[in-house]
């Protein structure tokens, strides 16, 4: 093997060695550096026109045939409806819920103070340890990091951390570098809901710091606590199983996703709200954001 | 000095041999990031971009293979991959040192091909899973739960990209021959 390890093999490989250290140091010192912002850049067009092709496909395959699993999904949204209807008539906990839901669907019909900005996703990060998508917007569009992503019934979908001129990475809830302030809508007590990483299912969401005395029921909404970052009363999830956790002091919850990710196609990024925090840092002209829930990064 | 700026044939082939290789990574990453990025496939989510890199490298060799192994992990890690600085290394390392192996040990065939495929797999997401795991956001059990069926699931790939630049790797033979 040595005969074939040539001079040329050596330097590819050095080569790949410095340009690893040199991106994992510049990542970590600047963030999105320009040559990422260059090469995202002339690919979100690339990746715009391969996802509206595969749109067309998967809306022609559905047309095609997706009849019969469309009607077992109705089955299935009837019987869901009527057992809602049922608890909301008999528990007059589950009154507030009920209030919270009406409210966010009708987010900005009664949230005035939202501007929204809509945006298609062209491309989602493919790893299974990430959990990030592109959107075809930038900050052409006005965006900024740290906006909140949602979706047109107001369900939590994620936060803009990087952006570039005509593309956007959402960080989703789903991600566990992501940290958001939420609280129980029936009880009001409160949590941090993070991206679950040690179920080994895709697509939970997990709450933990919950007091010990907290009353955890299957589909108990879980929503934003507000912040100068998330408005208030944004949908997150649903409470599917609860526990203690390893301390034995405080509770978790397990949380299915209010957004429905495997069929998001279109968002609306809150560019501007009203909130408490907003207000004081208006009146005394400081925009920094306070929130505790920017991504803890790796 | 307009001699020296003229194409040859056999240039123009090599030109498209090497343009179809960037087509079929481009192609791949979409596959990965757009079609697939959002639904899985046997319940995960696949990993092509290693495939099409791994294949090529083993079938051009250690030098060209090498350096196009290298200037495409560097594309994959700039269009913003998970762990994007890991994949420069591991997937221009890998398969380099597998070319090597290739030339000196084994047959550059199918099944050696599917063999290093596999390691270069294998090495990128343990290596990507580790540093996860090692700052505290992935669970150990995910190891045998996700990255193994990861690494499986992608691999079923490999014969198709082997095909394709096994044929790609062609052009030019018939021209040189005469």
């Amino acid at each position: 093997m040595k005969k074939h390890w040539s001079g040329r093999a050596k330097l590819i490989v050095a080569l790949a060695l410095i340009l690893a250290a040199v991106t994992a140091i510049a990542s970590g010192l600047f963030g999105t550096t320009w040559a990422e912002k260059a090469v995202q850049t002339v690919l979100t067009p690339i990746r715009g026109g391969f996802a509206s092709i595969t749109r067309q496909i998967e809306r022609y395959y559905n047309y095609v045939f997706g009849y019969e699993s469309l009607e077992a999904k109705n089955d299935y949204l009837e019987k869901r409806i009527m057992e809602i209807e049922d608890q909301i008539r008999s528990a007059d906990a589950l009154e507030r819920e009920n209030a919270y839901l009406r409210e966010l669907l009708n987010l900005s019909r009664q949230h005035d103070d939202y501007k929204f900005c809509d945006a298609y996703i062209v491309s989602w990060d493919s790893s299974s340890w990430k959990s990030t998508f592109t959107i075809g917007k930038g900050t052409n569009a006005g965006l900024e990091t740290g906006m909140v992503a949602v979706t047109q019934y107001g369900q939590v979908v994620g936060m803009i951390t990087e952006i570039g001129a005509n593309w956007a990475t959402v960080t989703t809830v789903m991600d566990t570098s992501l940290e958001i302030s939420a609280s129980l809508a029936s009880s009001g007590h409160t949590g941090v809901v993070q991206g679950d990483y040690t179920s080994g299912e895709r697509g939970k969401l997990r709450m933990i710091y919950l007091p010990s005395e907290a009353v955890l029921r299957n589909n108990d909404q879980v929503v934003t606590t507000g912040s100068t970052v998330y408005p208030k009363d944004l949908i997150i999830g649903y409470v599917i199983d609860a526990g203690y956790d390893e301390t034995g002091v405080a509770k978790y919850a397990l949380l299915e996703p209010a957004a429905d990710f495997d069929t998001l196609e279109q968002i609306f990024i809150i560019t501007d709200f009203v909130s408490e925090q907003n207000e004081a840092n208006r009146a005394t002209d400081t925009s920094e954001p306070t929130d505790a829930s920017e991504p803890t990064g790796n | 000095m307009l001699d020296k700026l003229y194409i040859t044939p056999k240039q123009w082939l090599h030109i498209l041999r090497w343009t179809l290789y960037t087509l079929l990574f481009l192609l791949a990453m979409m596959l990965q990031t757009v079609v697939f990025g959002n639904h899985t496939f046997l319940g995960v989510q696949p990993n092509f971009v290693p495939v099409v890199i791994t294949c090529v490298c083993l079938r051009e060799g250690a030098e060209r293979g090498g350096l196009f192994a290298l200037l495409t992990s560097l594309f994959w890690c700039l269009s913003g991959a998970d762990e994007g600085s890991v994949s420069i290394a591991v997937l221009t390392i890998v398969p380099v040192l597998g070319s090597l192996l290739c030339s000196a040990v084994l047959a550059n065939r199918f099944l050696p091909c599917l063999a290093i495929t596999l390691a270069t797999l294998f090495t990128e997401q343990t290596v990507i899973f580790l540093l996860k795991y090692f700052f505290g956001t992935m669970a150990g059990s995910r190891f045998l739960t996700d990255l193994i069926p990861c690494v499986l699931v992608s691999a079923l790939a490999q014969p198709i990209v082997y095909l394709l630049v096994k044929r790609i790797e062609r052009i030019g033979d018939a021209y040189e021959s005469q």
